[in-house]
């Protein structure tokens, strides 16, 4: 498809530790199209950030490393690139935004000076008066009252929900194909994250990017997504539109996952939660990983991982259970 | 920022006055300190006179007022060796020692910082463990040994550069190292950890995903904030230094606040040495101060509270 | 404008003086820390050499031979067999010295620890237990500790009082109580919320009772850490003191001594000088390696110490 901006291919990101290996993201496969926004849901531990953080090829330090696998945005494949080149793809084609909005600003600099350094990077050679307009017009993009005021600011004279726009203002400065937003709104009060979500739809509106939206939180997916993929122990076990997944999820892990979300509608719903713990990612089973979680397990469950099948025109999912269309 | 100094001036005033008290009554500890503020030689009759103008046949508390009011006159005393004001020796020899701490600061910020920094990057490689081997020496040696090392090595052995007093540039280099390794060692620590810190915040991560240079990473977003501890280890180097010099002056005979320290010590010169310690404390405050409105205004966070 | 809450400038020092004092090697993802047995070594030769000093120094370490006055060690050209480590001014053995001088040094660590250690842990366990009033003045303590340097008041005593064993002791003492105080005030705070605190309480046990029989014993460990910890800081002070002129006084052999006493002879006679700071830095040395080490291996929850 021409349309398809990021794709990712078999990832495998593991931590190289002196207890042994754990594998965070083994075997992560998806595709991203031009003005989409996917959610990548999961419970936490899942390897949700670090397939995001695999993707910027910002690993944390001790011991992490991406040992297979393609991410091609825009058709090349960006594990290949140097790393000086990566720092030109970074910020430019593809850009993040991060959960805590209270560490993810530089505390002795002002907001403007942050917001020039992103923009300095698309303009150079502008004068130092352009780029502080354009700074201006970029805080007000994200809806932030007298920019003019705010960009001598420093972070700690803000708060959480305007720091995390002006994070997301530094992200999209340089017109990024695709933005990740690594769970933007957890650490923001409930009123602020409806803004913020609505902030994110219209921006990626306005100027059509991709957005891989990770969060744990099925509610919001509905409110933001076009399609959704659900991440369980390193693998996406089930991928395919917004509607069908809410409608007919096909693997038991999302449809305990989208039991256990509260429902304004309906009397007296009954809140569902998920018995026992995902399976150590240090030594996973050999067959289903949700195979001790699932109510519907048999024993070819436990000896083989299943294939992912095609249950629906774009809709996928790993599971013995469900059988192709 | 205003309620800030004003907080810091009063604080530094109540901690004068517990160091004005404790040097008076430690005088008065082994009975009668007139005995300690007389030359030997000195007659019944001055003795009487220095009773008097002390108040010492008065109740101790006033004693303590005539001490005090004393004081704030700027009459500290009178050195028994000199048969000189005590603060005027001080302030005589006070600007030697001025010549010396900055370029052992300098030093010590001009080599520590920037080896800490590297020590960090490299963490647990080779470079980090050599100057981790530097810091762990350059605590565990005495530093009046380490100058006197020095002198034997550059002075008595290659020859190269003088082993006392003042006179010119080469003259500093021996007791400005003495005075520096500390503060290297420190600095460096200081800086590494700082820097280890920070390199892990999100805010980092967050210029990373900017696609800033690695450079501009590393000096300008991680140093900033790693500089706001190393900053304040100016102040906790302002006690260090006032004993550094007292040591580093001894070996090296230089002329300054801490040579005349340790005069006051080895000629049992108490008057002198009573002195010396008030105004010393009175420059570790002012300094203290100065330091503290500085990392106000390196760190915005203090600055606009 | 309130007041932003963050750590004290005060405190933050505090967290850089104590990563200066007590260096420690943190490299990546830290090793299985292995048995330090070179430092280990080098103490217990030392400890031997204190207890046994009269068994095993060759001549006594006051007796003068002016004679035999500045013989350098054997193996140097000029040197006798019968002095292994050459001679000072006075024709005194310098290995039976320092063999001799290896006591003091011990001793004092051993009494000052004790002293000043024991009143830091008690400030601590009432300032953390009791909290309120009695803890912020008590900590104001503590933080003017840290902003004058006790080498001061330590000459001031040694004039005062005179030289001698109790003197040193006190004022090294004065050195290490505030920090001290300060780690076991924390651990407090943190004992205090514990179940088996409140459980004490309710069965009507006093407080004091509490503090001897419920806190005390769970700070132990930390006290061992921080005795082991300081035990460097000790002997340098020491050092430095006896340096200055405010240690034992002479004749007693004690390693600063025989620094001060071979500084004039550097140029003639080097090891006069050099031997005893050898032997201070490895001491030094030694000790806090091990410290390091004893740390990671009783409570690693110190590790930020």
């Amino acid at each position: 498809m021409s349309d398809t901006v990021l794709e990712v291919r078999d990832l495998h990101t593991h931590f190289f530790l002196r207890r042994g290996v754990v594998k965070a993201v083994d075997g992560v496969s998806f595709s991203l199209r031009r003005g989409e926004v996917l959610g990548l849901v999961g419970e936490s531990g899942c390897g949700k950030s670090l397939t995001a953080l695999s993707l910027m090829r910002l690993l944390p330090k001790g011991g992490a490393r991406t040992i297979k696998g393609e991410v091609l945005l825009g058709g090349e494949n960006i594990l290949e690139r140097t790393p000086a080149e990566m720092r030109e793809i970074r910020g430019r084609r593809i850009s993040m935004v991060l959960q805590d909005p209270q560490t993810s600003l530089n505390p002795v600099f002002s907001v403007g000076d942050q917001l020039r350094e992103a923009i300095e990077r698309r303009r150079k050679g502008a004068s130092l008066s352009e780029i502080m307009k354009e700074a201006v017009a970029a805080l007000r993009r994200v809806e932030i009252a007298a920019p003019e005021q705010r960009i001598g600011q420093y972070p700690h004279q803000m708060s959480g929900g305007m720091k995390q726009r002006v994070v997301g203002a530094i992200a999209i400065s340089g017109e990024p194909e695709v933005l990740i937003a690594d769970e933007p709104t957890t650490a923001l009060d409930v009123t602020i994250q409806l803004q913020y979500l609505k902030l994110l739809k219209r921006l990626q509106a306005e100027n059509g990017m991709a957005i891989l939206f990770i969060t744990h939180d099925f509610g919001v997916v509905g409110r933001m997504c076009d399609r959704v993929a659900v991440m369980y122990a390193g693998r996406i076990v089930e991928c395919g539109p917004v509607k069908q997944i809410f409608e007919a999820p096909s693997h038991p892990y999302t449809r305990a996952l989208i039991a256990s979300v509260p429902k304004m509608t309906g009397s007296a719903g009954r809140l569902t939660t998920i018995e026992g713990q995902p399976p150590s990612l240090m030594d996973l089973p050999a067959g289903c990983r949700f195979a001790s979680r699932c109510a519907h397990v048999e024993q070819h469950c436990l000896d083989a991982y299943p294939g992912t099948v095609r249950v629906g025109d774009e809709h996928t999912a790993d599971c013995w259970k469900v059988s192709a269309s | 920022m205003k309620r800030f100094i004003a907080r810091r001036l009063m604080q530094g005033v109540v901690l004068l006055c517990m160091v004005a008290t404790i040097v008076f009554f430690l005088g008065r500890l082994t009975g009668n300190p007139v005995d300690l503020m007389l030359p030997e030689d000195a007659t019944p009759e001055d003795r009487t006179a220095l009773i008097q103008t002390l108040g010492l046949d008065g109740p101790i508390l006033d004693q303590f007022a005539i001490f005090v009011g004393n004081a704030v006159h700027g009459d500290l005393g009178t050195s028994i060796r000199m048969r000189q004001p005590a603060a005027e020796a001080f302030f005589d020899r006070l600007p030697n020692t001025l010549m010396l701490i900055p370029w052992a600061l300098l030093l010590g910020m001009m080599l520590g910082i920037p080896l800490g920094v590297v020590a960090a990057l490299h963490r647990g490689g080779w470079l980090d463990r050599a100057a981790g081997t530097v810091a762990v020496l350059g605590v565990a040696m005495p530093s009046f040994w380490l100058g006197i090392l020095l002198i034997f090595v550059f002075s008595v052995e290659l020859g190269w550069l003088p082993s006392s007093r003042m006179g010119g540039p080469d003259h500093y280099v021996l007791p400005v190292i003495t005075l520096g390794t500390f503060l290297v060692a420190g600095f460096m620590r200081i800086t590494r950890s700082a820097m280890l810190e920070v390199m892990e915040s999100e805010f980092v991560k967050l210029a990373r995903i900017k696609g800033l240079s690695e450079t501009t990473v590393i000096w300008k977003h991680c140093l900033r904030n790693a500089l706001i501890p190393v900053l304040t280890l100016w102040g906790v180097f302002v006690g260090n230094l006032i004993t550094g010099a007292i040591v580093t002056e001894t070996v090296f005979a230089w002329p300054g606040i801490g040579r005349l320290t340790y005069e006051a010590v080895i000629y049992r010169d108490f008057p002198l040495l009573q002195a010396v310690i008030i105004l010393e404390s009175i420059l570790i405050l002012a300094i203290n101060l100065g330091v503290d409105i500085l990392y106000a205004y390196v760190d915005p966070r203090i600055r606009l509270a | 404008m309130a007041i932003i809450e963050r750590p004290s400038v005060a405190q933050q020092r505090w967290s850089l003086w104590r990563a200066m004092v007590w260096p420690r090697r943190d490299a990546a993802p830290r090793r299985a820390a292995r048995v330090p047995w070179v430092p280990i070594t080098i103490i217990s030769v030392i400890v031997v050499m204190a207890l046994f000093a009269p068994l095993l120094a060759p001549y006594s370490p006051i007796d003068q031979t002016l004679r035999d006055k500045l013989l350098p060690p054997a193996w140097m050209a000029g040197g006798s067999d019968k002095y292994l480590l050459g001679t000072d001014a006075f024709g005194r053995d310098i290995l039976s010295r320092l063999i001799y001088g290896a006591r003091v040094s011990l001793i004092v660590a051993l009494l000052a620890l004790t002293a000043g250690g024991g009143v830091g842990l008690a400030i601590g366990i009432v300032a953390g237990y009791v909290g309120g009033a009695v803890d912020s003045v008590l900590m104001r303590l503590v933080d003017a500790a840290f902003t004058f340097p006790a080498i001061l008041f330590a000459l001031l005593l040694a004039v005062t009082m005179g030289q001698g064993l109790g003197t040193l002791v006190i004022a090294i003492s004065l050195l290490l109580w505030a920090s001290f105080a300060r780690v076991i005030r924390g651990e407090v705070l943190a004992l205090r919320q514990r179940d088996f605190v409140a459980l004490a309480k309710v069965r009507g046990c006093s407080s004091l009772r509490i503090m001897a029989t419920h806190i005390l014993p769970n700070v132990l460990n930390t006290f061992m850490v921080l005795v082991t910890l300081n035990i460097g800081v000790v002997i340098i002070a020491e050092a430095t003191l006896s340096f200055l002129g405010a240690g034992i006084p002479p004749p007693t052999p004690t390693w600063g001594l025989m620094i001060s006493e071979g500084r004039g002879r550097i140029a003639d006679a080097w090891w006069v000088a050099l031997i005893p700071g050898i032997a201070i830095t490895l001491l030094v040395l030694s000790v806090n390696l091990f410290g390091d080490w004893l740390r990671d291996r009783l409570d690693p929850r110190l590790r930020q110490l």
